[in-house]
Parts: structure tokens; C-alpha cells; sequence
């Protein structure tokens, strides 16, 4: 199992919003082996859990959501056209032409969303990103066979894309915000001796994070972190962008420097970034990290909690791209982490005793 | 090389990287394809194939009403929409002009293919994500990402003044089916005449009439070059065989939709360059009726044929345009439905052997 293998199989499997427990049969036949529990609680988070063998041991949330952005089904008109919702943030002036997986009751049926022809422009075409009201799917089937195939008002429909490898290990597909870095949670785990973990680990394949960050603070209540680890991609350095607000593909996985987060449990991740030679970059966002972690620092009576990235161009797009020496460097850093003899000892508040006041 | 038919042979040709300026590769597919079937094959001097199904030589009287070529011309074009690289940058990002895609909403965020004919890398377009986008995109602003990690690196894979086009994989889906792919427009055009020329080859059919076959460039330019081929073969008579807009869907007026899937060939009378020569088209109608083949008639919409050009070639030539309905015609997912294919070489088959007769 490599990085490119674990990202290109997890991409592959339909996550919108919503339907992220249909994930679960996969992510048992992948992962089965390496932990000693998986679960899906009532939020859809799946949770995989890896214990260390030491009696008490201290617990270590790692968290990166599942789920990805998509569409639902609004209504079936005659000829076998669908028309949609967005879920998350879509752009929509990239729907139309757009491969999509329309999730059946029992198979998922291929189709493409309407576009305008040239030179019979309509659809009410004014130049901007098409209203949902004038988008179309296109199923190729009758409103009786959609029918009798389980899609109707409700139905979950996704982006349809396989992964390509472009030139300097650079990869674009779909769903890469944020299973790339489910796959890096997933592989640094398995790849640890549970000897070697610093505590009992749990990674929490969050659900609904694309539709207000949900899932991941349900999950905290069930698992009583003493640290969480939040993972998400981030802006990479593209044309036209801010270097501010961004990161540059290739130069190693991106840490938050924010109000929001644990100051010296970051510190300590540059720390153990810089001895096992790591490349990371750092990006500041002051009073929002657009991640889960805004909703688990607030978790019992607080989580201490980092924020560590992948830098991805073209988020939300059908061709998110990133390098996968950024995946690989993520993987060996969350490994490190996990590892760190005193990282559940590294955050700030002092004195510590969970659940009482001192 | 084995050779394919039908929609197998339309999945080669929509797969294969040729957008307008750049069709070589498209090309050698089909001189491949046509290679055991055609008597001569040429090429013009501006890139298209022209491939020669001789007749007898020996016409018969017309009856009242009938046509009798001397020579017939079909053509189809074997571009596709595309763009061209104008520009690298210190990143190794691709800055792109359209080539006939015209509208960078249709680009924005798409899988591409972007080279020559001496060969292609993969690339994504780059959209700035929707958290922080100020808009609809626009051409000036799209780059194409191939991976490269700067100038030089890029300067290995592509130059200024290469080509690119949307990838897109063919697809046969739903029940009707349909299929889905890019370059419709108009390689179902390039195969619907390979399948007639191995058709005829097969059956030993001869004419008394020389049929030939123009594979054309750089129609979706607006080059017209399909004259050259004209000009070159010397017809009284052609058929363009194109690749029509559909707008077949809920929400537009129903003269607008022009032409609707699964319901035949479109015999169009005029477009928005020019009126089609109105016997020729009549006739091709009654040849339908006759045949019992489904057809449909339009007029006055789609971006038009480079038969406005071929019928000023020499002392003028009558022209008529066959056009299979395609849905979303200029994106990476053009959609046709199956049957249509069948039905346009029915008909195209049918008009041959009627003015054989």
C-alpha cells in the first residue's frame, strides 16, 4: 500500500455529505487489519482505533473528513433529466459538462450535466455561473427506470472523476479536500507498531464537514481526546493567488499559526518536524482555520489542537490537484506525531486533570 | 492494425488528440481505417484527407426529378474545439488562447491533453477554489497545470504555439443509450464515412459516379478548409456530414432546440452561414420518406457548415448538410444517442445508391 494507491482507492468511493456511512464496507476491507476497532457513530463519523498495549494510556484524536461535496436530487422530469441541490461549496460554473455518479438505490448510474451548445445558447445563458434552477442532469434513462432504480428526490449525486498523474508526482481527481488526508492518517497508522504509539490512537474519517463542520466534535464526546490533530487540505500557491494565504505544492505539509489552536503543541509539531527532517511550511489564519478544529477546541471543556495541511490548487473542483510528496511527507510527519514520546504532554494548559476543576 | 466499426471505431476517433490545426493524428487513424478499402487517397495542401471511391464512368439517362452527380464530394471535418499554449510561465503554468472553445466556463477546472502530433501530457485547467473566487472565469486568467515545477521543466513536455483539447472519456450510457465523449463535433462525421467507404468496398458497390470521401481540417476555426478539398476534387454535388446542436431539453423553446436526439439525421436548409441548395435538400428528404428513415428537418440555426464556402468553389457546387444531433456540442461531454449514428449512414447509403439508380 502506498500513498498514491490508498488516495486513488479512497477517491474512488462516493462521500457526499450525508451518505458518508456508505463508506464503511470499503474502509473495513482496506483497513480491517491494521486497527483494533472501526465504528460509525450516529453522526456518520467512521472511527478507527489503534491501542498502544499501556494500561491508561493517554488518547490522541486524529481527525480528517470524509466527505466530499456533491449534489441532491431536487426532482426527475420527464426524458430522465435530474434536477439538483449543491451540498458544500460548489462552483457552479463548473457543473456543466461534468461527469457525476448518481447513487442508485443498489448500483450507482453514470451521467453528465447539461451544458449549453454553442450557437443555441438558452437556459437563460447570461455570462455568469448557472443557477441550480437551469442546471440539468443528463441519465440517458426514462423517469420509469430511475424510478424503478431507487433515484428520486433525495438521491446523492457526486463527481465523477479517476485520478491522473501529471509530470513531478503531481495528481488531480476528485475528492482529494480531504481524503488526502484520510489516506495520510490512515497510512502513518498502519504503518506504526502499536508499541511505538504514543498513546491510543483513534482517526476519525469525519462526516459533514463540507456542511458546517458536523461530524468531528460528535466524534471528541465518544473518544475524550487528550490532543487532536486536525487535518485538512489548504490553499496551494496557484496563479493569481496570495502567497499569504497560501501554500506551494511540494514544499511539504503546511501548519496552522493561529489564535484558535494550542500555541506550544504546534510548536512542538515544528519541533519534531525540523529533528526527523521534515519539510513543512507554516501559514498563519489568525481567527479561523476553515477547519474542524474551530468546532473541537470547544469540545469538553476544551481539546488542545493543531492544524497540519496539504497544500491543494483547484479545491472543490473535479481536478483538485496536489504532490504526492506533499502526501508522503504529511504521512512520515503524522507518523512522527503519533510517536512523539511526550506530544500528549505538550499543550498549554496547566494543570491538567480532565473533567475536574482543579 | 485491425480495423473497427461503428461506435467502436467513434470511440477511437473521439479519444484521438486533434484539435484544429493539429489533426495529423486523427488523420493516420482513419487512412489506417481506410487503407484495405479506398482506390486512391490524397491530401490537399492545407491537411485534409480525401479518400476516392472510383465509378464506372458510365451514366445512365436521369429520369424527371432524379439527380445524377457527375462527382459526389461528402465531407466531414476531423478538428475539434481546443486551445492553443501562448505562454509559460517562471512557474511552468501554461497561460492558453481559445481555439473555437471559446467560453472559459466550459475550460475552467477540466482534465486536458495538451502537445503536438509528436506527442501530448496530461494537465488540469486551474480554477481558483470557490472560497476565494471573485466570479466566473475568465480566458485570460486560465493556466493550464502539467506538473511542471518551472519554465525549463515545462519547456520539456510542451512549446508555445502547442495544442490542447479537453480529456474526457467515451461513455455509453443510460438505455436509450446514449454516448457521451468529446469531438463529437465531428468525429460521428469521420466515422459514419469510414463505415460507408469499408460498406461499399465490402459490397463491391461501384456507381457511375466518383464518390470521394474529404477527411477536412480546421473547420471549428472558421477556415472553411474543406474548399481546398472541393476545389481539388472538382464535384457537382456534396454532403456535408456534420455534428448538429441539440438542445433538446426542458426549458428552452422549441424553436431553439434545433435538432432532437433519436429522432434521425438532421437535413438542414439553412444555418447561420448560408442557405443550402433547396432541390438537393428536398430530394434528400424524399429519399428518407422513401427509405422509411427517420429524419429531421432545421433551418435557420447551428453555427453552420463549411458548405457556405464549398458552394462558391469553381463554377459552384450544390450542397446539402446530413447532421447527426449533439447535445452540449463544444464541451467535454458532448452527448448523441446511439441509433442516430446508424440512421444518418442509413440515409447517406440510401441517397447514394438512389442517384446510382
Amino acid at each position: 500500500m502506498t500513498y498514491k494507491s490508498l488516495l486513488t482507492a479512497l477517491s474512488r468511493i462516493m462521500t457526499v455529505s450525508g451518505c458518508e456511512q456508505k463508506a464503511l464496507p470499503a474502509i473495513q476491507e482496506l483497513m480491517g487489519k491494521y486497527f483494533d476497532e472501526i465504528t460509525v457513530d450516529t453522526a456518520r463519523n467512521i472511527l478507527l482505533t489503534k491501542r498502544c498495549g499501556k494500561a491508561d494510556a493517554p488518547r490522541i484524536m486524529l481527525d480528517a473528513h470524509l466527505d466530499e461535496i456533491g449534489m441532491i436530487v431536487t426532482d426527475v422530469l420527464e426524458g430522465g433529466l435530474l434536477t439538483v441541490l449543491g451540498i458544500g461549496g460548489l462552483d457552479r460554473q463548473l457543473l456543466p459538462g461534468a461527469d457525476v455518479w448518481i447513487c442508485g438505490r443498489e448500483n450507482t448510474v453514470y451521467g453528465v450535466v447539461a451544458a449549453n451548445p454553442a450557437g443555441l445558447l438558452q437556459l437563460a445563458d447570461d455570462g455568469k455561473a448557472p443557477a441550480y434552477a437551469n442546471l440539468r442532469i443528463e441519465t440517458g434513462y426514462t423517469k420509469e427506470e430511475l424510478t424503478a432504480m431507487g433515484i428520486g428526490v433525495g438521491t446523492f449525486v457526486g463527481y465523477n472523476n479517476t485520478v491522473t498523474e501529471l509530470a513531478n508526482r503531481r495528481v488531480a481527481g476528485k475528492g482529494f479536500d480531504d481524503k488526502s488526508c484520510c489516506a495520510g492518517l490512515l497510512l502513518a497508522v498502519c504503518e506504526t507498531q502499536r508499541e511505538q504509539l504514543a498513546g491510543d490512537v483513534t482517526v476519525v474519517l469525519s462526516a459533514g464537514e463540507e456542511i458546517g463542520r458536523n461530524g468531528a466534535n460528535c466524534a471528541a464526546y465518544a473518544i475524550k481526546p487528550h490532543i487532536a490533530i486536525v487535518t485538512d487540505v489548504n490553499f496551494a500557491e496557484t496563479p493569481g493567488m496570495d502567497g499569504k494565504e497560501s501554500g506551494k505544492m511540494g514544499n511539504g505539509p503546511m501548519v496552522s499559526l493561529s489564535a484558535v489552536t494550542d500555541r506550544r503543541l504546534t510548536a512542538k509539531i515544528l519541533k519534531i518536524a525540523e529533528t526527523a527532517e521534515i519539510p513543512v511550511s507554516t501559514v498563519v489564519e489568525a481567527t479561523n482555520t476553515g477547519t474542524n478544529a474551530n468546532a473541537l477546541v470547544f469540545c469538553e471543556n476544551g481539546i488542545p489542537t493543531a492544524v497540519v495541511s496539504i497544500p491543494l490548487a483547484n479545491m472543490h473542483a473535479y481536478n483538485e490537484t496536489l504532490s504526492l510528496d506533499d502526501g508522503e511527507n504529511f504521512t512520515k510527519l503524522i507518523r512522527a506525531i503519533i510517536t512523539a514520546e511526550d506530544i500528549c504532554n505538550a499543550f498549554t494548559a496547566i494543570p491538567y486533570e480532565r473533567g475536574r476543576l482543579v | 492494425m485491425k480495423q473497427v466499426r461503428g461506435t467502436a471505431l467513434l470511440e477511437k476517433l473521439s479519444m484521438a488528440f486533434g484539435p484544429s490545426g493539429c489533426e495529423d493524428n486523427v488523420m493516420h487513424l482513419i487512412l489506417e481505417q481506410l487503407q484495405p478499402y479506398a482506390d486512391r487517397m490524397i491530401t490537399d495542401n492545407l491537411g485534409s484527407l480525401i479518400a476516392v471511391w472510383r465509378g464506372t464512368g458510365e451514366f445512365p439517362a436521369v429520369p424527371e426529378g432524379e439527380i445524377l452527380p457527375k462527382r459526389l464530394l461528402l465531407a466531414a471535418h476531423m478538428d475539434e474545439v481546443g486551445f492553443m499554449i501562448n505562454g509559460i510561465d517562471d512557474n511552468g503554468y501554461l497561460s492558453i488562447t481559445p481555439l473555437a472553445a471559446k467560453d472559459a466556463r466550459m475550460l475552467a477546472a477540466r482534465s486536458v491533453t495538451v502537445g503536438s502530433e509528436k506527442g501530448t501530457v496530461p494537465g488540469v485547467i486551474g480554477t481558483k477554489p470557490v472560497h476565494l473566487s471573485g466570479g466566473v472565469a475568465q480566458m485570460d486568467s486560465l493556466y493550464v497545470d502539467i506538473g511542471a515545477a518551472n519554465r525549463e521543466d515545462a519547456e520539456k513536455y510542451v512549446h508555445i504555439g502547442d495544442f490542447g483539447t479537453y480529456r474526457s472519456d467515451f461513455v455509453r450510457f443510460g438505455s436509450a443509450p446514449y454516448l457521451k465523449g468529446k469531438a463529437l463535433d465531428d468525429r460521428v462525421g469521420c466515422a459514419i464515412l469510414c463505415d460507408i467507404i469499408a460498406e461499399l468496398a465490402e459490397n463491391g458497390e461501384r456507381y457511375p459516379f466518383d464518390v470521394c470521401f474529404a477527411f477536412t481540417c480546421r473547420n471549428e476555426i472558421g477556415m472553411n478548409s474543406t474548399r481546398a478539398a472541393a476545389y481539388l476534387t472538382e464535384p457537382d454535388y456534396a454532403i456535408m456530414v456534420e455534428a448538429g446542436a441539440a438542445a433538446d431539453i426542458d426549458g428552452v423553446p422549441s424553436y431553439r432546440q434545433g435538432g432532437k436526439l433519436g429522432l434521425g439525421g438532421m437535413i438542414t436548409y439553412a444555418d447561420t452561414k448560408t442557405v443550402y441548395d433547396k432541390a438537393f435538400c428536398d430530394h434528400l428528404v424524399s429519399t428518407a420518406k422513401m427509405n422509411r428513415i427517420l429524419y429531421q428537418t432545421v433551418a435557420g440555426q447551428g453555427e453552420g457548415t463549411d458548405a457556405a464556402a464549398v458552394m462558391r468553389v469553381r463554377e459552384g457546387i450544390r450542397c446539402a448538410a446530413v447532421s447527426v444531433p449533439v447535445r452540449y456540442i463544444h464541451s467535454a461531454g458532448a452527448v448523441m444517442q446511439e441509433s442516430d449514428y446508424d440512421t444518418v449512414k442509413a440515409l447517406l447509403r440510401a441517397q447514394l445508391r438512389r442517384m446510382a439508380n
